[in-house]
């Protein structure tokens, strides 16, 4: 009996057994795809946490280029009385920049516009400009030019020059304050720093300009600059102004041969220039530029009077007021000029020696040196797509007129030179499809004091900067 | 004396740069700072839903160029005081960007123009953006000539700067309404 029971219950628990222990294996199946689930999940959630941030990522890359394109860190625009062009380097935070510009003109003269042809065409400027920005505040900027196309004198009928016009190391410490050093543009007049040809209408840059206010004129110096309020102001120490000799002497622009350009420059004497501009409404731009410089012999056989080179021979004043005006389409500008040396006798007689100008006979009557220089530009341009035409575009039709004497005053006893006065009247337009671009044609009509003939020009330039 | 012209020097040297400054270009984060002092600025970017996208444009009339709504959270501590919105948009062939700050009970209240490549003479003036100050969309019009006087030569300038303003609260009421 008792084996029988026995029987009984070992065949019952193998039976009952063999159910639950399948039972066991579908959960222990149901665990491990459960798990599998899990993991997969997991992996799923971690790649959508990764595909979210990817994305966030990339929506915020986009919020900052809407940003940098429309809010542009470089820009074109004036630096502290610099053209465009050479103020890209001082917009630029960290790296190299490249700028430049040029300007290619045909002029026909009724008189001559050079060694007796009546036109010629020239390749007046090649410009670039490199710069390198150090970090935000430390600048180098630099213009190199080539002039008349060549070094050469046996192309065409006489090549020009390459040479620095501007090399500087600037540090701005602050808006209001910054230094510089090196070969600086001298801060006179209004395009003797903003010289860029798409920057003025006319087709060569104004008379006065180039014939009082000696542009382009550069010395070496050092200085400071910034905007104080409404006032930007630069001042500069330089080195003194020298009388080259070597025939470097123009009777139309007497004082331009005192200009040493940062070329193994003379500076046992100094000079200084300085310059404010009042930034009012409207745009408008009030203010006045100075030098005050000795002038020194060159010595040896260029001295006449066989002066020490670097010896101070004379000393030259410019007080210049100016006036600029650019807004809704106007482009006025005014500049005038008072330029006075203080012993042109002296001068005269350390550059031309015995061919010095003999008043009574008349001889070498242009070689004689001015104690004053006096006049002034006025230009009225209009943007006349402000009325009509393409919106992108400018049409500027202009009209300057120069009233200047480049012999006010000469050492008493001694004739002024023929044609020292000068009116200019210039009429033209300054076409520009693209804000860097102009095509320029105009019309100016010399009027010189008597006897020296008027002159009738027609001039066409292509110009760009960038 | 000399010792004290050179302390003076460097002082203004280098001190901080001064307001003068501003006629760089200010990033929002900077004008934010400023017109906040004190504040942090957070940066959010929503991608709207379609759906939110043209509630939007009923909202305000505008047209929405974009989806992805660019807002800066102003917070002080774990406070909010202002909504900040940069919105680019064409004047007449150039852009500008002009920041939009909202308090949060949805109120404009600073409208300032970071960048303007315009001719600055339709430069909108300093007085004239004070206007839209404390201006809700469920109150204002928000309209040139109606609470917004035009701004004379300058009326593409002032249309932009009105009716982006009603855009940008209206993108404030959808996204940011709700949570107030």
């Amino acid at each position: 009996m008792k084996k029988a029971f026995l029987a009984t219950a070992i065949f019952s628990t193998v039976a009952l057994a063999q159910p639950t222990e399948d039972k066991i294996r579908q959960l222990e199946e149901q665990i491990r795809m459960l798990q599998q689930e899990v993991q997969r999940l997991k992996e799923e959630q971690k790649k959508a946490e990764e595909t979210k941030k990817e994305t966030e990522a990339l929506k915020e890359e986009i919020r900052q280029l809407r940003l940098d394109i429309a809010m542009p860190t470089l820009e074109i625009k004036s630096y502290s009385g610099l053209g465009p062009a050479a103020s890209k380097v001082h917009f630029n935070p960290r790296g190299v920049s490249i700028g430049g510009y040029g300007e290619l003109t045909f002029r026909h003269n009724d008189v001559n516009a050079r060694g007796g042809a009546k036109s010629i065409a020239d390749m007046q400027r090649l410009i670039l400009y490199l710069g390198y920005a150090f970090d935000e505040k430390l600048k180098f900027n630099s213009e190199l030019e080539l002039e008349h196309a060549s070094t050469s004198g046996a192309h065409g009928t006489g090549g020009g020059y390459f040479k620095a016009e501007l090399a500087y190391l600037d540090y701005q410490f602050r808006p209001e304050f910054g230094l510089r050093g090196g070969l600086l543009l001298m801060p006179v007049g209004i395009v003797n720093e903003v010289h860029e040809p798409p920057t003025f209408p006319s087709a060569e840059r104004p008379y006065f300009e180039r014939r009082i206010m000696m542009s382009t004129w550069e010395e070496m110096g050092l200085g400071a600059y910034g905007t104080v309020g409404p006032v930007d102001y630069r001042i500069y120490l330089i080195n003194g102004l020298m009388l080259k000799g070597g025939g470097d002497y123009d009777v139309l622009e007497p004082l331009k041969t005192v200009r040493q350009r940062g070329a193994r420059a003379v500076a046992d004497r100094f000079g200084f220039t300085g310059r404010f501009d009042i930034n009012l409404p409207l745009n408008v731009k009030l203010g006045a530029s100075l030098v005050y410089a000795d002038v020194q012999s060159k010595g040896g056989s260029d001295s006449k009077l066989g002066l020490r080179r670097g010896s101070k021979v004379e000393s030259l004043t410019m007080l210049s007021p100016h006036l600029w005006w650019q807004y809704a389409g106007w482009d006025v500008r005014f500049v005038g000029a008072v330029v006075k040396t203080d012993d042109a006798l002296r001068m005269s007689q350390d550059l031309f020696g015995n061919n010095i100008q003999n008043p009574d006979t008349g001889a070498n009557k242009n070689n004689i040196m001015p104690e004053e220089q006096r006049g002034f530009y006025l230009q009225v341009a209009y943007d006349l797509f402000r009325l009509f035409g393409p919106e992108n575009q400018e049409l500027y039709v202009f009209g300057i007129y120069e009233d200047f004497d480049t012999h006010r005053k000469v050492p008493s006893g001694y004739l002024k030179p023929d044609g020292n006065k000068l009116k200019v009247y210039n009429l033209g337009i300054s076409y520009k499809p693209h804000p860097l671009v102009a095509i320029k044609a105009d019309y100016a009509k010399l009027d010189y004091s008597k006897p020296k003939r008027d002159e009738k020009e027609y001039r066409l330039t292509l110009s760009f900067m960038f | 004396m000399v010792l004290l012209a050179l302390v003076l020097f460097f002082v203004f040297a280098f001190s901080p740069l001064s307001s003068l400054q501003a006629k760089e270009f200010k990033k929002p984060e900077q004008a934010l700072s400023q017109i906040y002092p004190g504040s942090q600025i957070e940066v959010r970017n929503i991608t709207l839903t379609k759906e939110q996208a043209e509630e939007v444009q009923r909202i305000s009339g505008v047209k929405l160029e974009t989806r992805l709504a660019s807002w800066y959270i102003v917070k002080k501590g774990t406070q909010v005081v202002a909504y900040g919105y940069a919105d680019i948009h064409r004047v007449r062939t150039h852009s500008e960007v002009v920041l939009y700050t909202i308090t949060p009970d949805g109120r404009l209240d600073v409208v300032e123009v970071l960048a303007f490549h315009e001719p600055l003479e339709y430069m909108p003036e300093t007085q004239w953006l004070k206007l839209f100050a404390g201006k809700q969309l469920s109150k204002d019009p928000i309209r040139l000539r109606k609470d917004i006087p035009n701004i004379t030569g300058a009326t593409l300038t002032a249309r932009a700067i009105t009716d982006n303003a009603r855009k940008v609260l209206a993108l404030w009421q959808v996204l940011f309404g709700g949570q107030r």
